[in-house]
């Protein structure tokens, strides 16, 4: 069940950009809107998972990134998903987002966010206002147990998630 | 005995983070009353909350210097001010971030043209009061004192772009004496950078 919404969600959501399938390295970069946040919430079920909200044009986001993509690589044996949310402007997402995603060596699917600002953060996260960096921390029941405001590094983001890990 | 000390010493901490976390606990709620803030502009002199209530309303807008989203509203701050200023609407600016200073703050004003008070908040109290977490974020008060809207500007950062002009909607409603067509929007912003962080 899980794998078929999965395969629904890649489905249903737009790649933002049609790319070689020779281009392995490439990461698939994925539009994402307020409806398709709980899916993929729901998908990822089973796993740990941190869900980060980013821009290029945010300075801390910008730092805190890499802890994040060292921390997918130390734990994606222990069922921990980092999943990048980017809410770049439409416009930006070829000239800055993508640049950067492979400057950062990412290779695992991430997002950018599509439609209506105000509704997006809604789906999100209950009371959360909008700012970035944020990262909502999901245990494997697919509950939310901690929100990050602001940067923090592999050391911050290793003590949230090691309670969740067994 | 050692256990005994090492549970009590436990206990005092978490006494005492709670304690911490209490007296810094959010106490401005739309529709209700905003309490009194004092803070020092750049220039050293005391802005206090109460004594622009003579106006019919005061936005109070927590905004940062080095945030690229607050930065993209100078212009429409500007403009804001100086089209409800003459309508009686008073104007605060709030910085709050941990990191810019004085100096930084004073340059960015006159740089910008802020003709409005920008006040240093140290330590972010009043950010905490507010419940403010990011740059730009907006508090309209109206003249009893009385938090009516709380949220975005308008619905993008880029100008061009803008199809919603939430701030304006409301200010024009609330001097109109009509009903706000909202009190809350949000949008994406910088994480206001506290002390505890």
């Amino acid at each position: 069940m899980k794998k078929a919404i999965f395969f629904w969600i890649l489905l249903v959501t737009i790649p933002v950009f049609t790319q070689s399938r020779s281009e392995e390295k490439i990461p698939e970069l994925l539009s994402l809107n307020d409806k398709q946040v709980a899916e993929l919430k729901a998908s990822l079920k089973g796993n740990v998972v941190l869900v980060n909200l980013w821009a290029t044009w945010c300075g801390p986001c910008v730092k805190e990134f890499p802890h994040l993509v060292k921390l997918q690589k130390l734990y994606e044996k222990k069922g921990v998903k980092v999943v990048f949310i980017s809410v770049d402007e439409p416009e930006d997402v070829q000239t800055a987002v993508r640049p950067f995603l492979q400057k950062q060596n990412v290779t695992f699917t991430t997002y950018v966010k599509n439609g209506d600002d105000e509704s997006f953060i809604d789906a999100v996260g209950s009371g959360w206002r909008g700012a970035i960096p944020t990262t909502f921390i999901f245990d494997r029941t697919g509950e939310q147990v901690a929100t990050l405001v602001g940067a923090r590094d592999l050391n911050a983001f290793e003590s949230a998630i090691k309670p969740h890990l067994e | 005995m050692q256990r005994f000390l090492q549970i009590l010493l436990i206990l005092t901490l978490l006494l005492g983070k709670e304690a911490i976390a209490g007296k810094d606990k959010p106490i401005v709620k739309l529709d209700g009353k905003v309490p009194n803030f004092t803070l020092k502009d750049y220039a050293e002199k005391e802005h206090s909350l109460y004594d622009y209530l003579k106006s019919k309303a005061v936005v109070v807008m927590f905004i940062a210097t080095q945030c690229p989203v607050s930065n993209a509203y100078n212009e429409r701050m500007v403009d804001l001010y100086k089209s409800y200023t003459p309508k009686g609407v008073a104007f605060l600016a709030i910085n709050s971030n941990k990191q810019e200073s004085i100096e930084e703050i004073a340059e960015h004003s006159k740089k910008h043209g802020f003709e409005f008070p920008v006040l240093k908040d140290w330590k972010n109290v009043i950010a905490d009061k507010f419940d403010a977490m990011v740059t730009p974020e907006i508090y309209l008060i109206d003249s009893t004192g009385v938090l009516r809207y709380h949220g975005r500007i308008d619905d993008s950062r880029n100008p061009a772009k803008v199809t919603q002009h939430d701030l304006r909607d409301v200010l024009d409603a609330y001097l109109e004496g009509k009903p706000l067509p909202k009190q809350d929007a949000k949008a994406f912003g910088c994480t206001i950078k506290r002390i505890d962080q």
